[in-house]
């Protein structure tokens, strides 16, 4: 079985550390964007079958790199993971089509259950 | 060495708004986020990689959020008015040096600094401590502010019965709203989403402060900024 592709988007490199260790390497292909621009890149490069997407980050938020995900694939998934506790975020990012909401800190277990329900293998 | 406390004035209050919370709760849940992950990934999993990488990192994380409380609690402290500092008279370079390694050591990317002592060797009334977290607070910023591998300045004169300490980098030049607010709870200037909460410059003006000195923030027409400060000379030096 060919690994999945997942694209980490955020802007905390120790955080991408922690999201590419959670992922089994031999299960999914990892392709790390550290912000808004560089994850614009990245999809315009290739779309993977998954995504991680933070919320806010330097050079922008997360509502721009879902909004031109589901512009481009509709049924991608993209799970968001945030440490912001507005309940406005989690609404917008509803409203745009995300697939699965966590707040950080996020339980990696959990993680990995909302990739298995969204990607079953 | 004595103790002052500081007298009392407004503290610098305003009212709490989405961007500050929005700052803190990424200040705090993202090193949180690395603790709760790798300490669940440790109870999942005994591999090589995972028993390799998760207790450093959780360790570095752990060392994060110690560094936000303690920013929390110490502006709590200063607007409060209960902040004890115990100036005393020290010699400013190695303190600077102390402050430019241990500064550069901590930069999210890799910069240089030059460092530039002017005049005689200046001894400064001030509480060694803070006064070398200060100086990093604005080595981190200029770090921030720079491109990768970028040189950063830092030039320490004495000027009046002051010693003047400026960190000089090339970043984006500051507009007259942005250099007014630079030292403000939550500054404009700090990105949000990034490794800061936005408290860092804040303290450091209020420490600075609270040991009689002033900050400054300033661009030029050559595209320089200059993050500053003065502290009063130590007695012995003054006049």
């Amino acid at each position: 079985m060919s690994p999945i592709s997942i694209l980490l988007v955020d802007d905390d490199p120790n955080v991408r550390a922690l999201l590419r260790l959670t992922l089994p390497p031999n299960e999914a292909e990892v392709h790390e964007a550290s912000g808004v621009g560089d994850a614009l890149r990245e999809i315009e490069r290739e779309i993977p079958d998954l995504v991680l997407l933070d919320w806010v980050m330097p050079d922008g938020t997360g509502a721009n790199v879902l909004a031109e995900l589901k512009r481009r694939r509709g049924d991608l998934p993209v799970i968001v993971l945030t440490a912001e506790l507005d309940a406005r975020t989690r609404t917008t990012a509803e409203r745009l089509g995300a697939d699965a909401f966590l707040t950080k800190p996020f339980s990696p277990l959990e993680l990995l259950g909302q990739i298995e329900r969204l990607l079953p293998r | 060495v004595r103790n002052k406390r500081h007298e009392a004035r407004e503290p610098d209050l305003e009212p709490a708004s989405a961007p500050a919370l929005s700052r803190l709760s990424h200040g705090l849940r993202t090193p949180l986020s690395l603790i709760v992950g790798y300490a669940e990934l440790l109870t999942m999993r005994r591999d090589e990689q995972t028993l390799g990488e998760a207790p450093q990192r959780i360790l570095e994380a752990a060392e994060q959020l110690t560094g936000v409380v303690d920013d929390l609690l110490t502006v709590y402290a200063i607007d409060a008015n209960v902040l004890f500092v115990a100036p005393v008279s020290v010699e400013l370079e190695p303190l600077l040096q102390g402050a430019v390694e241990a500064a550069l050591a901590r930069a999210a990317q890799p910069v240089t600094a030059d460092v530039e002592q002017r005049a005689r060797p200046a001894r400064v009334l001030a509480d060694p401590e803070y006064l070398v977290e200060i100086v990093g607070t604005l080595l981190e910023n200029a770090a921030n502010r720079s491109a990768e591998g970028a040189t950063i300045a830092l030039e320490a004169r004495v000027e009046d019965d002051f010693a003047r300490v400026e960190i000089r980098d090339d970043g984006t030049p500051l507009s007259d709203e942005e250099r007014a607010s630079a030292f403000d709870r939550f500054s404009a200037l700090v990105p949000a989403g990034g490794r800061t909460t936005g408290l860092e410059l804040y303290k450091a003006r209020r420490l600075v402060e609270l040991q009689g000195g002033r900050v400054w923030a300033e661009s030029d027409d050559s595209g320089q900024t200059r993050f500053g400060f003065a502290l009063p000379l130590a007695t012995e030096q003054v006049g």
